[in-house]
């Protein structure tokens, strides 16, 4: 994975346009886990072209709107930059057992330093689009190694913010972080990808007794 | 999320039932100062105990517990069952407000101490609930700031519990005292002011249209079908395969003989079982459950075995004095009866229009049922009772077992040729310590013998036959 840029512009990407950036990333990494971890039926999805590949996003109208709610908040925690993490948790129906955590981790790229020489060049959105691309394969690459999950299961969404993050109240309430028990499960970094205002990191723990 | 935010962790604690003041590392998600939530205690503690500020109850307790104190579980010492529990006065109260116990001050601290480190194992339920609210209380009166790290542990049954409680944990800086809140954090690795959040409803099922849910099913990849792999979640890897311990139906079969040599059921392909008891057969029909006598014995004889023809239409029925008889099950008319045998008929098997016999005395007959000179062929090669046969699925082989411990396999191809021929024994195996129960297994095994895979892997053919 290409490194960090440590010395991004921000003439290239705002942090608004990268919040929205990485807001659609969001979007298009949960529909992915959940064809592939078959939360929701697989005829439910279909067909997009983005990031230069085709992914799958869901025709359900009250999971579109749901994730579409979920994802506007993260939008405003982004631009505040009071959200650190973002945990898609896919939890067995009747046991309510969490079976995968996909957490994605977000980090504040360090702000340039203010000398006013030439910056170095702004990451070419091609790239950034290469990334994520490629966060996306490896997300549908893991169904190679986790486990095949053969009971019906429910997805949840938890959002990791600081003290201070402005939450309203009635939509967003604290929860249990639906952890699975250290020795009972297995992780895996993914790739990476990063703006030049964000970075995100993306890692899958499952349940794995062996 | 329906998980209650108040918990660390889901899993069950023993401890956290009845407590109802919360200690103040426990205060999730609440916004109490550290003064207010102890007061609160106090008070609590007060209404939950009857002995408090007495001097009776604190010596009564005294008295009963020095003696069991050291010698058992700390839980049973903490308080006399019903009494409820040891008391605090006002003065010890004010004391441990402080921090700081002076009166008895090395028992409470021991109480404090043992009680965290040693799990409750030994102590009934009961007892338990009963010692919660009095050490709770205590605790955070007399030990506001110790660090009570312990407490996770005594809890907890196995370490991986522990591991998991401190992952799930998320620690609320306001509802208690800095330092203690910074050694949770140190030890554990959380971070501090850091919230979990989940969307206030459910994310929707998927639709739930039984007729679309079957279509899925079909359409589904072999190996998502449930059960197609074994899979590593916990909540799959306990299913195998079910064997059924119950017969699925039971049939009442009075006066069946009691004689193993018999061969008194046969189910045909048409979902009928045939049973003979004593003199009588019978028929159920398996798909209807409806049962049909179908005609007895001879007089003073019993049927000592039966068998449908392949395509289920006829009954063969040997009886015990040496008579082959055949049925015809629609009509339930026996169509002949072929004579010949001297003794019992123990067992029968079909090859198209033949039906084989085999006889007490050791040998085998074929009968051809659709001429009047019926035995077309004999077979010698028992000195026992024959008591096992079958022809392999295309008639080229049969398969004998006697009482003589020896299974013959035979050559099936027996041709229009005249009464007496002798077939050729192609095949005779011996078994070296016969026993009566030893038939049993030359009559399972002669049936398996009619598959010539196994015949041709197991047994080897003499050369002048290959």
């Amino acid at each position: 994975m290409a490194p960090t840029k440590q010395a991004p512009t921000r003439q290239a990407i705002t942090l608004k346009g990268s919040t929205n950036l990485v807001t659609e990333f969001f979007k298009y990494a949960a529909n992915t886990i959940l064809f592939q971890r078959g939360v929701y039926p697989a005829d439910d999805f279909h067909m997009v072209k983005k990031y230069g590949q085709t992914v799958l996003v869901t025709q359900d109208l009250s999971l579109e709107n749901y994730l579409e709610k979920i994802l506007k908040q993260v939008n405003k925690w982004f631009l505040t930059g009071s959200i650190t993490q973002l945990v898609l948790a896919i939890i067995a129906k009747d046991s309510r057992v969490t079976l995968e955590r996909w957490v994605f981790d977000i980090n504040l790229v360090d702000p340039p330093s203010s000398d006013s020489s030439e910056p170095a060049p702004a990451k070419p959105e091609s790239e950034i689009q290469a990334e994520i691309r490629n966060i996306l394969k490896q997300i549908v690459s893991t169904v190679t190694f986790l486990p095949v999950i053969d009971e019906p299961t429910v997805f949840n969404i938890l959002a990791y913010t600081s003290e201070s993050a402005d939450i309203p109240a009635d939509e967003w309430v604290d929860t249990d972080p639906l952890a699975i028990e250290a020795s009972k499960s297995q992780q895996v970094k993914l790739r990476s990808f990063s703006t030049d205002v964000h970075r995100i990191e993306a890692m899958v723990a499952y349940r794995y007794e062996g | 999320m329906s998980y209650n935010p108040k918990t660390p962790s889901r899993h069950h604690r023993s401890r956290s039932e009845t407590k109802t003041p919360l200690t103040p590392s426990h205060n999730y998600g609440t916004s109490q100062s550290p003064t207010k939530s102890l007061y609160r205690k106090k008070s609590q503690a007060d209404i939950t105990n009857p002995f408090i500020d007495t001097r009776d109850g604190r010596t009564h307790s005294r008295a009963g517990s020095p003696s069991k104190k050291r010698s058992t579980s700390p839980i049973k010492k903490v308080t006399s069952a019903g009494s409820g529990g040891i008391p605090v006065s006002r003065s010890l109260r004010k004391q441990a407000s402080v921090g700081l116990i002076r009166k008895g001050g090395v028992e409470s601290r021991i109480d404090v101490i043992t009680r965290d480190y040693v799990p409750p194992a030994t102590s009934s339920q009961s007892q338990q609930q009963l010692s919660q609210p009095r050490s709770e209380g205590k605790r955070s009166k007399s030990q506001p700031a110790r660090d009570t790290r312990d407490r996770f542990i005594t809890t907890r049954d196995t370490t991986d519990d522990v591991t998991a409680a401190l992952d799930m944990m998320t620690l609320n800086a306001e509802s208690s005292s800095p330092g203690h809140t910074a050694r949770i954090a140190a030890a554990t690795g959380v971070p501090l002011g850091r919230r979990v959040l989940a969307y206030h409803e459910a994310p929707p099922a998927s639709t739930s249209d039984s007729m679309l849910g079957q279509q899925r099913e079909l359409v589904r990849p072999l190996y998502t079908r449930p059960g197609a792999l074994p899979t590593s979640t916990s909540s799959t890897t306990n299913k195998t395969r079910r064997i059924a311990t119950q017969p699925e139906r039971v049939l009442d079969a009075p006066g069946i003989v009691d004689d193993f040599y018999l061969n008194l059921l046969s189910w045909s392909c048409l979902n009928t079982v045939a049973v003979a008891l004593a003199e009588n057969s019978y028929i159920w029909k398996a798909d209807s459950g409806e049962v049909v006598h179908l005609g007895e014995a001879p007089e003073g004889s019993y049927i000592s075995s039966l068998e449908f023809s392949n395509d289920g239409q006829f009954l063969g029925v040997g009886i015990g004095a040496g008579e082959v008889e055949l049925w015809d099950i629609e009509t339930q008319t026996k169509l002949r009866t072929m004579t010949g045998h001297s003794t019992q008929v123990a067992c029968l098997s079909w090859n198209k229009h033949i039906l084989s016999s085999g006889c007490g005395d050791g040998s085998i007959w074929h009968h051809d049922v659709r001429v009047a000179r019926h035995k077309i062929g004999e077979l010698t090669g028992h000195q026992g009772e024959v008591c096992g046969l079958k022809w392999r699925e295309d008639g080229e082989l049969l398969a004998s077992g006697g009482n003589d411990n020896v299974v013959n396999i035979w050559d099936g191809r027996v041709g229009d040729v005249a009464p007496g021929t002798k077939g050729y024994r192609k095949v005779d195996e011996t078994q070296p310590h016969g026993s009566r129960k030893s038939q049993c297994f030359l009559s399972v095994l002669s049936c398996l013998l009619s598959n010539l895979d196994f015949i041709e892997r197991f047994i080897s053919f003499p050369s002048y036959l290959k």
